[in-house]
């Protein structure tokens, strides 16, 4: 997996009030947790963040925080999870979790389908039902992203997740979950009358007819 | 049209909508989707004109997912009715959409036809709406 770094500062303080200020001024509220350490709050400028994003394959990259500008080391940590705005989907804030480059985490990597799939030539549509897959190895091993061939998907077939490997990761999902499908094209219905319906129309037309034939005649008689 | 097919109480308190969608708020199944930028109630009539419209600009190519549900039913006194001798009958059903909710998802088409159709859609709605790309964030006002 590949690291970027990126450059945060301590915050004082917490709390809605004091998150909308930062926001205001054009930074993130964030927290750093995990391996026994304390947690940390802290704060991401907005442009340095969305830098390191445009980058990135997904949500969850590996990034080496530099906390404030005196400190010597660097945190290896992963971004955990980005709560989103509902309504301009603009970040609210970062979970960054503390990890050890030995020891194996869980993250889900982004899927990336490649290909023209067989069935969409003929008609079907390609629908993708997972864009993240749950792993589990060391940081080394992780992917970026996984490219996932789908070329070969003809119409009514699935890929699953036991069609797949990660190498020298481990997928936490159940082997049978589906991870896209080509759908079949709707068939429009078109009614074909049987030869006894026929029949019964053209009795109906018929009678109709005679119908509005007698009704004529009457009308004549009248007058 | 969307009802639903049995309910416990026939008739429902009309609430408050009050705050944002916290859940149904980020594209599930499709790569495009219709956002409300609004809370209201959009009724059965609406949903299923929206869905119309979409299916009908996409030529029944691509798909279409429907994520509200309309589960509250709505009472109407008759006209020229006097007030009072209870609460009237269950006129129609709507679902409450708060801001933020993801409405409908669309895919297997081009984005350009995807924004057309949603743009009709949008237009049978009586909110503000916002067409959502599962690529680019933010996305652009209907």
């Amino acid at each position: 997996m590949k690291k970027y770094s990126l450059s945060v500062k301590k915050r004082k303080n917490a709390g809605t009030a004091y998150s909308r200020r930062l926001r205001r001024d054009g930074y993130i509220p964030a927290v750093l947790y995990g391996l026994g350490t304390d947690v940390q709050h802290l704060m991401v400028h907005h442009k340095d963040f969305q830098d390191v994003m445009k980058q990135v394959a997904g949500e969850h990259a590996l990034i080496s925080i530099k906390v404030g500008a005196r400190s010597k080391g660097e945190v290896l940590s992963i971004i955990k999870e980005i709560q989103h705005d509902p309504i301009n989907e603009s970040i609210l804030h970062i979970d960054f979790e503390h990890i050890s480059p030995d020891k194996p985490i869980s993250v889900d990597v982004s899927i990336q389908y490649v290909g023209d799939p067989v069935g969409v030539e003929k008609g079907g549509v390609f629908s993708p039902h997972l864009w993240e897959l749950p792993v589990k190895g060391t940081v080394d091993k992780l992917p970026d992203f996984l490219e996932i061939n789908v070329s070969e998907l003809d119409l009514e077939t699935a890929l699953h997740v036991k069609d797949i490997s990660v190498q020298g990761c481990e997928i936490l999902l159940d082997p049978d979950r589906t991870l896209a499908s080509i759908l079949a094209p709707r068939k429009i219905e078109e009614v074909i009358p049987s030869a006894e319906e026929e029949v019964e129309e053209e009795a109906a037309e018929e009678g109709a007819k005679d119908g509005e034939a007698g009704e004529g005649k009457e009308e004549a008689k009248e007058e | 049209m969307l009802m639903p097919k049995k309910t416990k109480y026939r008739k429902t308190q009309r609430g408050r909508m009050k705050g944002l969608a916290t859940r149904g708020a980020q594209l599930h199944f499709g790569d495009y989707g219709i956002k409300s930028l609004e809370n209201a109630w959009i009724n059965s009539r609406q949903i299923e004109a929206a869905r119309v419209a979409m299916t009908r600009k996409m030529k029944r190519s691509g798909r279409v997912w429907i994520n509200i549900f309309p589960h509250k039913s709505v009472t109407k006194k008759p006209a020229e009715t006097r007030m009072g001798k209870g609460k009237g009958a269950p006129e129609y059903w709507v679902a409450v959409v708060r801001r933020g909710r993801i409405m409908f998802e669309i895919s297997g088409v081009e984005e350009n036809l995807a924004y057309n159709a949603a743009k009709l859609a949008a237009s049978k709605l009586p909110i503000k709406t916002r067409f959502v790309n599962r690529e680019k964030d933010g996305g652009k006002a209907l």
